[in-house]
């Protein structure tokens, strides 16, 4: 494969899977922040922040995008790995798509994030103090990319470097 | 700081006469926790007929505060509000007692309750009788296509009438029914309405009996023929006259409700308060002992504040007092609240220890550690100098704002304002002021270390602030432990980890200096050994916890890595806004420099978002890695927290005149 798929499929992958991971963890905690709302308006503050929880996946995501089209200089100048005989070019290049691979599939864990939140988003409608708790449980699950996101910068700097 | 307040236990024998007095003395000073009275012989006190009137008071008048709420003018609200809630005044009341109270309460309520209720009532009658109108004028506007004066769809001696509306699919079967039943002694009128038909039926009055079963068996839903003269159209323009008139009337009864809101909310609120707390009081009577003449009362409070309770106690029951204070004693540990003592800039951060829970009266209280350590990792994950200052700038409002009230916000903005001084502090020297935005416009800025370039540098950071971190940890429970006399608990579940922490550090050094190998290792073995001795409690599961426990261990420490990842996600969320500004920074139309008009906004907004969503996640993760990594190397929290009989005065203040 030309350098530019593996590339291009890595920044893909990350700001995608991790996107639509966050998009289904912010609707199910959504759907809860509706129906606490609709029993009393103040849960809403809450509700919103425990919302919005899930959607840190996708921002992981939409650097590793970044910093993957940096790195390979499609973002300011030009694609530096475009030989395709080159074997070095190959390798980054790969290396870029196993970091974006990463981000992507631990993005997943906006998922059952959000399942947390929105539960937290129940407990919260019943009694606003365990609103900290909600937050800390919510944020178990987002350990995982916090990982992924760890590991892709590793490849991506000593693999690839700036 | 470092050790949990020290208590005392007191101890409370007077006469009955003064039980109120003592009660309420202790309820307005709030620094005694009431335990109830083991004392077999005697028995339990129970509310009188006061209490429970207060109760029932307490109940009434918030009805009354719901009421006038409702009907308050709006006033202020907003971002100003939450930035500076204005003070509430307080009120005094002078307390003489609760059969006086009560007594004041009730003059009070028979002057307001009547004058409220009776407009209350006003409003709800108009409100139903609106609605009673509503639906007549729903009726004649369906009845507007008969176009049969309503006087003749009222039954009469000898016929009986009905109108009504019919599922389509139904309209036909019933026709029929009737016929069957009735035969032809019925006139039936049908109109199309949009998904059901509207159909008029006359009986003879014989004949009705026969075929009212028919009716309800295809579910005719009847429809009342509201009272006047007229066509439908006619007698609906009446309706809406007198809808209108209605409307007028609940506006005037409005303003009523809005007037006596203005005048006498305040008052109800405040005696609202004064009951609520005559009903807690009423709460804590079961605690006590009492015989004929005596009560007794037992519980906890700071040390500090003996002698004014104690002196305040002999004072209002004239000296005919028991008093005992004495020190906790060691089976007590369990039972002894825990009030954090900590010096007034750490004390917001007694709220994160509090969350948590409070430790037990002979651990060690973190709060003063957390409140460095916390500060400091929300700054390393947000590590930008300008988002700093907007936190910073927006903590020091609030802590101006709500400085009176000392609630939550106010604990948190102290949170934020220390923990924007170390994101400034380490903005600067990562050279990182809303992310990269000033290197793109071509300034350069003075950085030890870029987030961005220098990742695994600032990766390798974030895990030797972890290694500190656990030990500290690890060596604080060791402490508290050998203190304790927990000798062995120490040395197995404390001293373990610290030599491992000790001989990862060595290992590190070594690759400078190869002489201290050895030393690592040998730290390293007499580490996990005391670990594996400390697992072998567990019997026939030792193996399989050694591995998860270790690697548990393993990965609390790998789980600092997050330090890097949110500091490297601050810089890369700032970086993705600058770079979209960048791109749109150049476009013009003609003259017109559309660019630099689309891109100030973006950037804005950008930005402040960044600011957001990062600090969120920094204060999440921080208190994270205090929670689960850090307080896991020693901390229990299962202390019981301190709280104290204590009055909710937020409108009201009493004075009491035994005291005057």
């Amino acid at each position: 494969m030309d350098p530019i798929v593996y590339v291009s499929l890595g920044a893909a992958l990350a700001a995608g899977i991790a996107g639509a991971a966050s998009s289904f963890g912010v609707g199910i905690a959504g759907a809860a922040a509706a129906g606490a709302v609709a029993e009393d308006e103040k849960n809403f503050k809450n509700a919103l922040i425990l919302e919005g929880l899930p959607m840190t996946q996708s921002i992981y995501g939409l650097i590793t995008l970044f910093l993957i089209l940096m790195v390979s200089g499609i973002l300011g100048g030009g694609f530096k790995f475009s030989d395709p005989n080159n074997m070095t070019n190959i390798v980054k290049s790969a290396i870029l798509l196993g970091a974006g691979l990463t981000v992507g599939l631990t993005g997943l864990s906006a998922i059952p994030q959000g399942i947390i939140a929105s539960a937290g988003i129940g407990a919260v409608a019943k009694n606003p103090k365990t609103f900290t708790q909600g937050i800390i449980f919510a944020a178990m699950a987002e350990t995982m990319a916090i990982f992924g996101l760890v590991g892709a910068l590793i490849m991506i700097v000593t693999g690839v470097g700036f | 700081m470092f050790k949990p307040e020290e208590m005392a236990k007191i101890e409370v024998i007077s006469l009955g006469r003064y039980k109120d007095r003592v009660l309420t003395y202790l309820h307005e000073e709030g620094v005694v926790e009431v335990r109830e009275v083991e004392v077999k012989l005697a028995q339990k006190d129970v509310p009188n007929e006061f209490y429970r009137k207060a109760a029932s008071y307490s109940i009434g008048i918030s009805r009354l505060v719901d009421f006038l709420r409702a009907h308050k003018k709006e006033s202020g609200g907003g971002l100003r509000e939450f930035f500076f809630p204005p003070e509430k005044k307080k009120k005094t009341y002078r307390y003489r007692g609760i059969e006086q109270l009560i007594k004041d309460v009730e003059a009070f309520l028979e002057k307001v309750e009547p004058e409220i209720k009776a407009v209350e009532g006003k409003l709800n009658a108009t409100q139903t009788e609106m609605e009673r109108i509503r639906a007549s004028i729903a009726i004649l506007e369906l009845l507007s296509v008969l176009n049969i004066e309503v006087e003749y769809l009222k039954s009469t001696d000898m016929l009986e009438i009905v109108v009504g509306t019919v599922d389509k699919d139904k309209h036909a079967p019933l026709l029929e029914d009737l016929k069957r039943t009735v035969g032809e002694k019925f006139v039936g009128i049908s109109k199309e309405l949009k998904d059901r038909y509207l159909v008029l039926f006359v009986f003879l009055r014989k004949d009705y009996e026969k075929a009212n079963p028919v009716l309800a068996k295809h579910s005719l839903e009847r429809l009342e023929i509201p009272e006047g003269k007229g066509t439908p159209e006619e007698l609906a323009a009446e309706y809406r006259k007198k809808l209108r008139e209605k409307e007028a009337e609940l506006e005037k009864a409005r303003k009523e409700a809005e007037w006596l809101s203005e005048q006498y909310y305040e008052d109800v609120i405040f005696y609202h308060e004064l009951m609520e707390n005559e009903r807690d009081k009423a709460t804590i009577l079961s605690s006590l002992a009492r015989t004929n003449m005596t009560f007794a009362l037992t519980g906890w409070l700071p040390k500090e504040k003996v002698p004014d309770v104690v002196g305040g106690i002999r004072r209002i029951t004239e000296n005919k007092a028991y008093i005992s204070i004495r020190d906790p004693e060691p089976g007590e540990l369990d039972e002894i609240p825990i009030k954090l003592k900590n010096p007034k800039f750490i004390e917001p951060f007694e709220m994160l220890t509090e969350m948590f829970g409070v430790p037990k009266y002979n651990e060690f209280d973190p709060t003063p550690i957390m409140a460095f350590t916390y500060s400091f990792f929300f700054g390393f994950m947000l590590t930008d100098f300008m988002y700093g200052l907007i936190i910073g700038i927006v903590a020091a409002l609030l802590i101006k704002g709500h400085k009176h009230l000392r609630d939550g916000t106010w604990k948190f903005a102290n949170i934020l304002l220390f923990s924007s001084f170390f994101t400034m502090l380490l903005g600067i020297l990562f050279g990182s002021y809303f992310g990269n935005a000033l290197d793109l416009a071509g300034i350069h800025v003075p950085r030890l270390l870029d987030t961005m370039k220098g990742a695994l540098t600032v990766l390798e950071i974030a895990l030797a602030i972890g290694l500190i971190h656990m030990f500290i940890g690890y060596t604080i429970g060791f402490m508290v432990k050998l203190r304790n006399g927990e000798t062995k608990e120490a040395l197995l579940e404390q001293l373990s980890w610290m030599l491992i922490i000790i001989a990862v550090v060595l290992f590190v050094i070594s690759k400078d200096y190869p002489g201290l190998a050895l030393a690592a290792k040998g730290l390293f073995g007499a580490g996990f050994v005391l670990f594996v001795f400390s697992e072998l409690k567990n019997g026939g599961l030792a193996a399989l916890l050694i591995i998860s426990d270790f690697f548990g261990f393993v990965g609390n420490w790998l789980s600092y890595a997050r330090l890097m990842a949110l500091a490297l996600a601050t810089a890369g969320i700032a970086m993705v806004v600058n770079i979209l500004v960048q791109m749109v920074w150049g476009i013009r139309i003609g003259a017109v420099p559309i660019g630099i008009v689309l891109g100030i906004p973006l950037f804005i907004g950008g930005q402040f978002f960044s600011t957001a969503i990062n600090s969120l996640g920094a204060f999440v993760h921080s208190l994270r890695l205090h929670y689960v990594e850090f307080f896991g190397t020693f901390y229990s929290g299962e202390g019981k927290r301190f709280e104290p009989f204590r009055a909710k005065r937020e409108i009201s203040k009493l004075e009491l005149e035994f005291e005057a």
